[in-house]
């Protein structure tokens, strides 16, 4: 049996997979998406030791290694810690398709709030978006008690601005 | 080679902890499912969260859909400013790897937690991944139809049949009744599991193992720390064998060998145990197991029903650990736990655990 | 508990893409130049640890089917898939295994061949799916953000984060295995590339690599059989911190989890003056501003003095502390591998096996760090001298 002869270009198998799953949502989500959708508002869990309060809310502060024990309202209204405009296309997680460019994006801290959360905010020019800025949420006109129920953050703009 | 674990040194379970039950929890995230059982872990122990700060957990982020699937868990399972690790394969071997951070002298307290979503995927998809990207996969292969390979190889190899897999499913249904955690409620016969529905093969349904979701957790220390009541680690053992395709998927040689690691460690062997627990999604497996672990393959073992009772992968192997641990704590001397991973269980982990410390 | 060292290293050549090899393949090209470096075959080994993001190649479990290629059969086989701390985590894996006192030898490899999956999908499965995943904008729109806070924080400039990539890709021409090497890169260049979420620049990035890094480590009483001057470990500490991104305030000025390791370490290895007691630093950074953030953690220089850090030349290769002689993260990143490439090219350094990028013959104390997951840091001081002795 003469040598095995392999081809000039290599070869490649194509594969795709495609995962489907069933994301429990947890104990938290009824309550807060609840109030983002019928209240338009923002609650977070309160560690009884360190009396953080936490957004994402969650049933454990993970520092004190303890159950969070209450609801505290947070926000709507926050400061941004840390902002950036995108101008790199990304995939949506939600729509499958590529995110149009460029769009605000920024870390938030909500009134009240230990944590940040991220999301979008409504401005692309990188000279007026900055650590320190007041923002406030929009939500969506038809919400469906979703985390999408909000829109994105708008910059609180000094009258006249 | 001495082994690690003899005195002075050793490895202690002083706590140990599993979900209320393993079944399907698909409403809920995996943090949901691994904080009571670490904080149960702890309790059972009498450490607190503070006295701890080293963890070893062990997930699967396919079977999660979260790549770094313990970031989702990590602040339940102490994460926050701790020394945490993952291991990505059987419990068992999160398991020999806490205890190495035990041994090393850097930890006096070790926390090992598996957890497993069996519930929220298809299980065909997830299961296929693992195999050969290149010639395998496209096929659509899944864990079953390794497993039904394997039981058509075994049968053909060993004489015994799908009769007496039956057998060891019914008995295992039997055991399962009386454990809480075990998802199976009622027992089956083994006319039942002939008669039940074909999967794949000659496997029949109700001879393999129930969807679940679950978690596990024990809490390791070191001899100082440990107090009265103490089950002891006296061997652990993992052995890996080539990829299924390149093998005699009858072939029992890397679990005999894990077996003899484990046995030089301890000084124990499978006839020393009171206590068995090995894990088998297919009831056939165990026909397989038992000879190479030193047991005839129809010896009743199991007391908790086992993984075909109803427990998730990856969470398997650790389980097996905690039952028997809780039956040692009962009045069983010693134990031999061992668990497969890897498609047509091609790696083995066996461990002996004991009352006394050797 | 005997000491650990790491006895001999092997890296592919990282490169944008590797047609030429199979996965396996990859994989064991370290994997040989690692034996053949510490002088053994497999038959030497006990063990062997493996790190890799499977999910990015759509791959799950992979430690299974790429058993042989690691020559474990009849081995025990741990595998870790940690994210980007992934390298440190088999690390350490491995260290833990032998100062049980388990086994004499374990392979540690790290890998990942990136062209051949979709790592951007995978990537935004870190993402919680209830509460971030719809928010997500990729790993560069996270990084930008954080970088932001560090320029508030502490005025760094545009010029010198654009200075740290400049230091990286000239290293990366003394180390042949890198995979970005850019001979004549200036600051103009840097700051003349591409935006991609402000302020990080194309050229303030590290690249997608294929590649792979492998390690043989060994127990005292086997290491010295194999390497004349061994990389001792002494000293490893790992910390994590919460669930969701948004939870450390400053995330990367004031990296909680870094702050915590180096504390451990600092206070197990006596460091009180890191510039003069490390000889060189291999670090996780991801992108330029987060070295400089990396360094101040680090205590190399005063808090918000990355800037004047860099300005005064202090990591470059041929300054009091080089940070990153091997041109670091921003040269070279197949994820699987990338933190144990700091490992590896740590011990290199104290080996006296670094080549044209050797800091300076005698290379007594070397940190070398992980990054990844959560703001999640690994750190580990490899020495010249046996920690017990």
């Amino acid at each position: 049996m003469s040598e095995p002869r392999f081809p000039d270009e290599p070869l490649f198998v194509s594969a795709e997979l495609t995962l489907r799953y069933r994301y429990g949502a947890g104990s938290e989500a009824t309550h807060y998406l609840e109030g983002l959708k019928e209240r338009m508002a923002f609650e977070g869990t309160r560690c009884p030791k360190c009396e953080r309060v936490y957004l994402p809310p969650r049933p454990v502060c993970g520092i004190c290694y303890v159950p969070c024990n209450g609801w505290l309202p947070v926000g709507p209204e926050g400061t941004i810690t840390g902002a950036t405009v995108v101008e790199v296309p990304f995939v949506d997680p939600v729509t499958g398709e590529q995110r149009p460019v460029p769009y605000g994006f920024a870390f938030i801290l909500l009134d009240g709030a230990s944590t940040n959360i991220f999301h979008f905010v409504d401005e692309t020019d990188r000279t007026k978006l900055g650590v320190g800025m007041r923002v406030r949420p929009r939500f969506r006109a038809e919400r469906t008690g979703s985390i999408t129920d909000v829109e994105g953050f708008e910059l609180i703009r000094e009258e006249g601005t | 080679m001495i082994s690690p674990m003899a005195s002075p040194s050793g490895v202690a379970i002083v706590g140990v902890a599993m979900s209320d039950r393993f079944e399907p929890r698909t409403e809920l995230p995996p943090s949901e499912i691994v904080y009571p059982v670490v904080r149960d872990a702890l309790a059972d122990a009498g450490v607190s969260m503070d006295d701890v700060l080293s963890i070893v957990s062990c997930s699967q982020d396919i079977y999660d859909g979260r790549t770094i699937s313990s970031m989702g868990v990590n602040e339940v399972l102490g994460g926050y400013l701790r020394s945490e690790s993952k291991v990505a394969g059987d419990g068992l071997l999160a398991l020999l790897y806490g205890a190495a951070r035990i041994l090393s002298g850097e930890y006096d307290l070790t926390v090992v937690v598996a957890h497993c979503m069996e519930s929220i995927s298809d299980l065909h998809v997830v299961e296929n991944a693992a195999f050969d990207p290149y010639i395998q996969r496209p096929l659509g292969p899944d864990d079953t139809v390794a497993a039904a390979l394997q039981a058509d190889a075994f049968y053909r190899a060993s004489g015994l049949g799908p009769g007496d897999a039956a057998e060891v499913s019914a008995r295992a249904s039997e055991h399962a009744t009386r454990n809480p955690r075990a998802f199976r409620r009622t027992p089956h016969t083994a006319a039942d599991v002939a008669a039940s529905a074909t999967v794949c093969g000659l496997l029949r349904e109700l001879e393999g193992t129930p969807v679940t979701d679950g978690a596990c957790a024990l809490v390791l220390a070191s001899p100082e720390r440990a107090g009265e009541g103490a089950v002891w680690l006296r061997g652990i053992g993992n052995t890996t064998d080539t990829f299924w395709t390149d093998r005699d998927i009858t072939d029992t040689s890397a679990l005999r060998h894990a077996a003899e690691t484990a046995s030089a460690q301890s000084g124990l062997t499978a006839s020393d145990c009171e206590v068995v627990e090995t894990a088998a999604r297919w009831a056939h497996e165990q026909l397989m197991h038992l000879p190479a672990l030193g047991l005839d393959a129809h010896v009743d073992v199991n007391p908790s029903g086992g993984q075909l009772g109803g427990c998730p992968k990856y969470v398997v192997g650790l389980a097996r650990a905690v039952e028997a641990a809780l039956r040692l704590r009962e009045g069983a001397v010693n134990a031999l736990v061992h668990a497969p991973s890897g498609i047509a269980n091609q790696q083995h982990t066996v461990a002996y655990l004991s009352r006394e410390r050797g | 508990m005997p000491d650990v060292a790491i006895v001999g290293t092997g890296q592919t050549d990282h490169k944008s893409r590797r047609d030429d090899v199979n996965i396996p393949e990859l994989a064991r090209e370290a994997v040989d130049r690692a034996l053949a470096d510490a002088g053994v075959t497999f038959a030497e080994i006990d063990a062997v640890c493996f790190g890799n993001m499977d999910l990015f190649e759509g791959l799950a479990e992979n430690e299974h089917w790429l058993a042989s290629t690691f020559g474990a059969e009849g081995k025990p086989l741990l595998k870790f898939n940690t994210g980007g701390t992934v390298g440190t985590s088999t690390t350490m894996g491995a260290y833990y295994l032998l100062k049980a006192g388990f086994y004499r030898r374990i392979l540690a490899v790290g890998f990942e061949k990136q062209a051949e999956g979709n790592s951007q999908g995978a990537i935004t499965t870190v993402g919680d799916p209830i509460w971030e995943r719809p928010m997500m904008a990729g790993a560069i729109g996270n990084h930008a953000v954080m970088a932001s806070t560090y320029v508030a924080d502490s005025g760094v400039t545009e010029e010198q984060a654009a200075k740290v990539a400049v230091k990286a890709r000239r290293n990366a021409c003394l180390n042949p295995h890198a995979h970005l090497k850019l001979p004549d890169i200036t600051v103009e260049q840097v700051l003349e590339s591409k935006m991609l979420a402000y302020p990080l620049r194309t050229l303030d990035m590290c690249p997608t690599s294929n590649g792979a890094c492998a390690m043989v480590m060994a127990g005292d009483g086997h290491a010295q059989k194999l390497a004349a001057r061994p990389a001792w470990i002494a000293a490893v500490a790992s910390a994590h911190d919460q669930s969701f991104q948004g939870d450390s305030p400053k995330r990367m000025s004031e990296m909680r989890s870094l702050i915590a390791v180096r504390e451990r370490l600092y206070a197990k290895m006596g460091i009180t003056d890191p510039v003069n007691q490390l000889d060189v630093a291999e670090i996780y950074e991801p992108q330029s501003y987060a070295e400089l953030a990396m360094c101040e953690n680090l205590l190399f220089c005063e808090k918000g003095g990355g800037g004047r850090f860099i300005d005064a030349g202090i990591p470059l290769i041929d300054g009091e502390l080089p940070v990153n002689p091997s041109g670091g993260v921003l040269s070279t990143n197949p994820i699987g591998a990338t933190a144990m490439i700091r490992v590896a090219e740590a011990a290199m350094q104290v080996m006296g096996r670094a080549g044209d990028h050797q800091v300076k013959p005698d290379v007594q104390t070397a940190l070398a760090t992980g990054y990844g997951g959560n703001a999640w840091s690994d750190a580990l001081i490899l020495t010249a001298r046996q920690p017990s002795r």
